[in-house]
């Protein structure tokens, strides 16, 4: 089925507060889903992959210096990944962060997608590890991300200087009917259960309107 | 009020953020010539556009389908207009309304015979069905069923319906939603925000609703010559004038506000640097002078045909027009035509109440239109960059000290400050406001509780490192990155946040309602509770058939005065209107 970006968008976002992590991870969430789609990635399937039940919001372990860049054990990415690429950003070129589990890579490249392109500063970012090496810019990927494995390991490294520009966003994309079920029952979880008194108090109208 | 010289500054600050940002300033906004509706019927002025009316299928009892079509900026939009049939007790002008008296799309182009089948099936359906990416904007529109009848009935019998109704009511229907940027699957904004002539804020919004009153005048006036035969008269011009698009405006908009701080920052930035330009003004022009005074007299006209049910609302009015008569008064050519008269009497205003003071804003632009129209193009936004976390926490604390200050003093541990939530219900998706203590959900609020985050973020950045990264405190501290970015907005944005406690007991949720809506260009705010309003669009505009031709200014501030009509006699009616497919002379 064919949704619009903006839904798209949303709906992860609200996936991810329905989730419970916090409103900034859910906002970088849907930016990270709307970059994904638009370079033609299974966007859907990233967020559902990070967006699973067990999340604890809680502080990151803080990275460690390791030889002449950083390491991080686990990444939850849904939470700890927004904090991961600022901490890329923060980093001078060339200095690596390596995390040595990654739950949901492909979501976690979305998050670096996004935040370049939103960033306008002409950075890159190379991600590599298990088998595969990738530039992500702010208008795209140097090559196609295929399906990566959760939980593998993954090393960061911040470059001098990236593509600059976006993408033209596509009319919407075709995403899995199942999966979007999926990410809208996530979603539904912020909505809350009406009962008369909120359907006769809560929006302030009445139920009848013909004057 | 004294008329004295107040003052010759002719500096070019603009109202500070801690004077506008308050929302019960933003509730007594009323719109200007930067509205966004304003702007709409400029370009469609200066692009002289014809519209058509390809498709009439409206049968005798006023139920079918029409599709009105134009070019703007070289590119074809047309509305596809649905009429049903619908019961009485079935119209409701909530969310979770499930039909309604009309249905509609802005489609991108010309549909065709399958697609005006499509949209005929499902535009009905509205938010139960899913649209294409050549749908634009998606709206539904409810009869003032009193005034829709009324109207009906008069022209029927070869007179013009009665002032005092028309008056009291100002639209024969109104819309319930306008939706766009790919709600329920239409398209996206990025679709068109690079189009001439759509690419300012709600610009195709806009659009869609001039296009429905022309389908409205012209339905009432279909189902009227069904009736009456050759006895039917059309509506009077002033009348078709007068009459606008009526709206239901309900906490849906609120959030929006809130949600969209660049945004907001860009319309706010643009009425005050528009005010600052005006003021700025050493020695006005005649034709400005008498343009002001004009249209002084128009408002103060105006505001005594407003008459609203809530007390609230009617006492500011009384106030504003006890204000307004006291200012024409003394106000007059003489002394406008004195050095900075708009900085000077912006100074006087100082003392009048917040109605009192945004009205003389919105009439001082009004003659300026070659000084601060271009300001329109700057009210767009894409969303702002990303929190910039290689920042110290020192520096964030800087810019929370400047921008958001004025949160320290709230106590969220006093029940009144924390006493509502704003949540989205299971029902339709309806948004709704929650009282904290008495009900469940709070959970599950949307987060538009910005100043306790803020508050809670500068309690933790107090305790932490100033040199530390500031990615590194937000590791340690993910629930702060939201309020984070809302600090970094504001100090580079000034206009970006509202300076209120919106989940406190003495938030109106309704000031948020009509300040955005008056960004839109509505008149008439008929507020029905805290949290619901009815408002008028486009009433005084040039309509479908006179858009090309007719002055695209000069109508704010529109006035019973200005229908002339009359309610009787043949004289008064106008002959029988062309049935082809054009909508009128050009």
């Amino acid at each position: 089925m064919r949704v619009s970006l903006n839904e798209l968008q949303t709906t992860a976002r609200k996936a991810g507060l329905g989730t419970g992590i916090p409103v900034g991870a859910a906002d970088e969430i849907g930016h990270a889903v709307l970059w994904l789609a638009g370079n033609g990635e299974d966007a859907v399937g990233a967020a559902l992959a990070g967006l699973h039940d067990g999340l604890q919001v809680a502080p990151a372990p803080a990275l460690k210096r390791h030889g002449a860049g950083w390491r991080l054990a686990s990444v939850a990415v849904a939470i700890g990944g927004p904090g991961v690429v600022d901490w890329v950003f923060s980093t001078q070129p060339g200095e690596p962060v390596a995390l040595s589990e990654v739950d949901a890579p492909t979501l976690l490249i979305g998050l670096i997608g996004q935040a370049l392109a939103r960033s306008d500063a002409g950075r890159a970012v190379t991600v590599f590890g298990a088998g595969m090496s990738v530039t992500v810019a702010a208008d795209g990927l140097s090559a196609s991300l295929g399906v990566l494995t959760p939980g593998i390991g993954l090393t960061l490294r911040l470059e001098r200087a990236g593509r600059g520009g976006l993408v033209a966003p596509p009319d919407g994309v075709e995403v899995d009917r199942d999966a979007w079920r999926e990410l809208a029952v996530l979603a539904a979880r912020t909505l809350v259960p009406a009962d008369a008194a909120s359907r006769a108090r809560g929006a302030g109208a009445g139920d009848i309107d013909n004057e | 009020m004294t008329g004295a010289l107040a003052g010759t500054g002719a500096d070019k600050a603009l109202r500070p953020p801690a004077t506008v940002m308050r929302l019960a300033r933003m509730g007594a906004f009323f719109p200007t010539r930067l509205s966004f509706l304003r702007t709409l019927i400029r370009r469609l002025h200066d692009e002289s556009v014809i519209v058509r009316r390809p498709v009439w299928r409206i049968d005798d009892r006023g139920y079918g389908t029409a599709v009105y079509s134009l070019d703007l900026g070289g590119q074809t939009y047309s509305l596809v207009a649905v009429s049903s049939e619908l019961a009485p007790e079935a119209r409701s002008d909530r969310v979770i309304a499930e039909a309604w008296d009309t249905s509609y799309a802005l489609f991108d182009g010309v549909p065709d015979e399958e697609d005006i089948a499509r949209l005929a099936a499902t535009v009905p359906r509205q938010e139960a069905a899913r649209y294409t990416a050549r749908e634009l904007v998606l709206s539904r529109a409810n009869r003032s069923v009193r005034l829709f009848d009324h109207v009906v009935d008069a022209l029927s019998r070869g007179v013009q319906p009665d002032r005092g109704l028309i008056a009291a009511t100002g639209y024969l229907m109104r819309t319930t939603a306008v939706y766009g940027n790919g709600k329920f699957g239409i398209a996206d904004r990025s679709r068109i925000a690079g189009r001439p002539g759509l690419g300012g804020p709600f610009q195709a919004e806009m659009l869609t609703v001039w296009l429905i009153r022309g389908f409205t005048l012209d339905l009432v006036e279909h189902v009227a010559r069904v009736r009456g035969g050759a006895r039917a008269v059309p509506l009077a011009p002033a009348c078709r004038r007068f009459l606008g698009i009526g709206n239901s405006t309900g906490l849906g908009m609120a959030p929006f506000l809130v949600n969209h701080p660049m945004l907001l920052n860009n319309w706010m930035t643009a009425r005050e640097t528009a005010l600052a330009r005006v003021c700025a003004v050493e020695r006005p022009r005649a034709a400005e002078i008498d343009g002001f005074l004009t249209g002084l007299d128009r408002a103060r006209a105006h505001v005594r045909d407003w008459i609203v049910d809530d007390d609230r609302q009617m006492a500011r009015i009384d106030v504003l027009g006890i204000e307004l008569d006291a200012v024409a008064r003394w106000l007059d050519a003489a002394w406008l035509a004195r050095p900075f008269p708009w900085a000077r009497l912006m100074a006087e205003a100082e003392q009048l109440s917040l109605e009192g003071q945004e009205t003389l804003v919105a009439l001082i632009l009004e003659p300026y239109g070659h000084l601060i129209d271009d300001l329109a193009d700057t009210m767009a936004s894409d969303g702002g960059p990303r929190l910039d976390a290689t920042v110290t926490v020192g520096a964030l604390a800087l810019d929370l000290e400047a921008a958001f200050a004025w949160v320290r003093p709230i106590d969220f541990t006093h029940p009144l400050e924390c006493q509502r939530f704003w949540y989205v219900s299971e029902e339709k998706s309806e948004p709704r406001l929650g009282e904290r203590h008495l009900e469940a959900g709070a959970e599950r609020e949307m987060p538009l509780d910005i100043a306790r985050r803020v508050q809670a973020l500068d309690r933790d950045l107090a305790t932490a490192d100033p040199q530390e990264r500031l990615a590194g405190f937000l590791m340690r501290h993910p629930e702060h990155r939201f309020a984070a970015s809302r600090v970094q907005t504001a100090a580079r944005h000034p206009y970006a946040e509202i300076r209120d406690n919106l989940i406190g007991g003495g938030c109106v949720p309704v000031d948020m309602l009509r300040c955005k809506l008056s960004f839109f260009g509505a008149g008439r705010f008929d507020p029905k509770s805290d949290r619901w309003t009815r408002i008028v669009l486009f009433q005084g505009a040039p309509g479908l058939d006179e858009v090309a031709t007719a002055d695209p200014d000069g109508w704010a501030f529109p006035t019973l005065a200005a229908y002339s009509a009359g309610t009787g006699g043949e004289e008064d009616s106008p002959k029988q209107g062309p049935e082809d497919g054009t909508c009128g002379s050009p």
